[in-house]
């Protein structure tokens, strides 16, 4: 199985540790601890990065609705139309998460890809697996406690700590064929057995505007059988995602906040098996820089930034186009709104 | 006037800053949205501050205690003569000394409880005449006052309820107290001096370095009380939960300046349209630490 074969096939790794960046503080800790609305912690708390995952939970009873786009843009490796290479992919996220306690949070996930080619390439559109995740939250108050329902801006300044995990359904398409008939599984838009997500946050105001947040995680996959036939297991993934978020700007009258934040994002994945055989041009390692933008009002947040490759190890690398660390850019867009 | 519009906007939104800060010297500053004023410390809080935990909260007896009314933007501040806790209100603090103590109706001070060492607490018969002297020594000093009802119009806040002015745009009922903490009172379970709303500290906070929080309990009839916004220096730090409990860190030495707030249904509609309970502790730490 060539690597052309296994492009696309992490995206929804970020896409699931992001989602909980969101709001847990930045918009709604005030109502989390308890006063309606934006409050002044939504405005003055710590802040939250673009990607990786915060300690924040969501508040109890609350619901959070999120839509995602990244939009991976490739760098195409030859200039020959007869072989059309990966041109960029889409990967929308739609969820909605839950506080269940003011120390974890429920999420389900849907994702939508399109995954297209270069002209005359094979392109593909779908809803892909869904994910459920689950996010249990600490903080260190005088020892290590279930993050509390009632908290203050100054409380909000103690260390923070989440674990996490979570696992894919198979519920997209894991067998879609090109135009020979054959599939390709990095065109699909399924994996077609689960994957298990497993982290943990740490999360400190250093100063009043400044936030240092650390995620790290792992990601392992099922072994799936094709209908052809095929075995396969794609590697394992490891991230260290450290960031600082700078609040920028606030305006307290129109509720309204805005933070800086950059993330150095280090990816390694193991090498895909296919058959029981080490997959070529699979795996690597790699390091991107995600410098983004976060705005605030009221209960809503929106995200944007910019994703680099800015270091890559990549195992054939000159065969590997379509995937992690050969892009040349990604665009990240994120919404969310906390309710009631 | 100060102190209550900055109050009720806190109740309100939960979103107007408001800052108070002292400054090296014993001037600062209370500024909010729309207002900003200098305010400073009497001579006896001046030569209270000395770098020691006795001297700072000695610095206390003279501090100003923000219970301004909202029609004439006056302060109230105690000072400390000869072991008694004299009330005083005006400009004194603000701007100009020797012009401006506003004399006031003693009728405001319904009721004084001071707290000895262990925690005893007697009550003080409301003082009758101006300025209110309070006869001490306290290791804990709490005042209940009733400023009547307020109404805000296009042009002025006047102290009448809303049945008696024409064009109030909103009106209100004003129940407040403050707190004095001259020494830590070490009693197993800490108690609130008063049935009003009070702010109560559940460890000794002298000790407290820069970062380290103070464990907040605010209680209301002798219960905890839920939701009331509580602010450090005037500016807004959070609610208390359930069990009327709250954190704010240390931020500086010196006053330490608590105050609480919370909006609750009037006691009659005729004449506010909320009722409002505020709350100030005081006490002093050392300024260099």
């Amino acid at each position: 199985m060539s690597a052309r074969a296994f492009p696309l096939k992490h995206f929804l790794v970020p896409a699931l540790i992001g989602v909980c960046a969101l709001l847990g503080w930045s918009t709604t800790s005030f109502a989390h601890h308890g006063v309606a609305g934006i409050g002044v912690a939504g405005l003055e708390g710590p802040g939250a990065p673009l990607e990786a995952a915060t300690s924040a939970t969501l508040p109890d009873g609350k619901f959070l609705l999120y839509l995602k786009l990244d939009r991976a843009e490739y760098d195409t490796f030859d200039s020959n139309p007869s072989n059309p290479e990966s041109d960029y992919a889409n990967f929308w996220i739609g969820g909605i998460g839950y506080g269940v306690t003011p120390w974890f949070s429920a999420y389900v996930f849907v994702p939508y890809n399109e995954k297209i080619d270069e002209p005359g390439g094979f392109d593909t559109r779908g809803f892909a697996d869904i994910s459920l995740f689950g996010q249990l939250g600490f903080k260190w108050d005088e020892g290590l406690q279930l993050t509390p329902a009632n908290e203050s801006l100054d409380d909000l300044e103690d260390w923070r700590f989440t674990v996490f995990g979570g696992a894919s359904i198979p519920t997209g398409d894991e067998n879609r064929r090109d135009h020979n008939g054959n599939i390709d599984p990095g065109k699909s838009t399924g994996f077609g057995a689960p994957s298990y997500l497993t982290g943990l946050t740490v999360t400190k105001t250093l100063t009043d505007r400044l936030t240092f947040n650390l995620e790290l995680s792992r990601n392992a996959f099922l072994k799936n059988r094709y209908a052809d036939g095929n075995r396969t297991r794609f590697g394992t993934e490891y991230r260290i995602n450290p960031a600082l978020i700078a609040r920028t700007y606030t305006n307290l009258s129109q509720k309204l906040r805005l933070d800086f934040s950059l993330e150095p994002q280090y990816l390694k994945l193991g090498r895909d098996r296919t058959n029981g055989e080490n997959e070529r041009a699979t795996g690597g390692e790699m390091l991107y820089l995600l410098p983004g933008i976060r705005a605030y009002w009221s209960n809503v947040s929106l995200a944007t930034g910019i994703k680099v490759p800015v270091w890559t190890n990549l195992n054939e690398e000159s065969e590997q186009q379509g995937g992690e660390g050969t892009e040349d850019y990604r665009f990240i867009f994120t919404f969310s709104v906390l309710f009631p | 006037m100060y102190y209550i519009h900055s109050i009720k906007k806190i109740v309100d939104s939960g979103l107007n800053e408001t800052k108070f800060t002292f400054e090296k010297g014993d001037a600062g500053m209370i500024s909010s949205s729309n207002e900003k004023r200098h305010v400073s410390l009497s001579p006896m809080t001046t030569t209270s501050l000395m770098p020691n935990v006795l001297k700072s909260i000695g610095l206390l007896l003279g501090l100003f205690l923000f219970l301004c009314d909202p029609s004439n933007a006056h302060d109230y501040w105690f000072e400390f003569e000869s072991q008694d806790y004299v009330l005083y209100r005006g400009h004194h603090l603000i701007q100009h000394e020797g012009e401006n103590i506003v004399p006031y109706d003693p009728a405001i001070i319904k009721k004084v409880y001071c707290a000895d060492q262990n925690g005893v607490v007697r009550t003080i018969d409301p003082p009758l005449h101006y300025p209110a002297r309070i006869p001490g020594p306290c290791t804990a000093l709490t005042v209940e006052m009733d400023t009547g009802y307020w109404s805000q119009t296009w042009t002025e806040t006047l102290n009448q309820p809303k049945d008696e002015v024409s064009d109030a745009l909103s009106s209100w009922r004003a129940l407040e107290s403050t707190k004095l903490l001259n020494e830590w009172i070490d009693i197993p379970t800490p108690k609130p001096l008063s049935d009003g709303l009070e702010i109560l500290l559940e460890k000794n906070p002298f000790g407290l370095e820069n970062g380290q929080k103070l464990r907040l309990l605010v209680m209301l009839e002798g219960k905890p009380l839920e939701g009331v916004t509580m602010a450090y220096d005037g500016k807004p730090r959070g609610v208390t939960g359930k069990d009327g409990r709250m954190n704010i860190r240390v931020r500086h030495g010196g006053l330490q300046v608590i105050t609480g707030s919370i909006k609750e249904p009037p006691l009659d509609r005729t004449k506010a349209d909320k009722l409002i309970r505020a709350t100030a502790l005081f006490f002093g730490l050392p300024e260099e630490r």
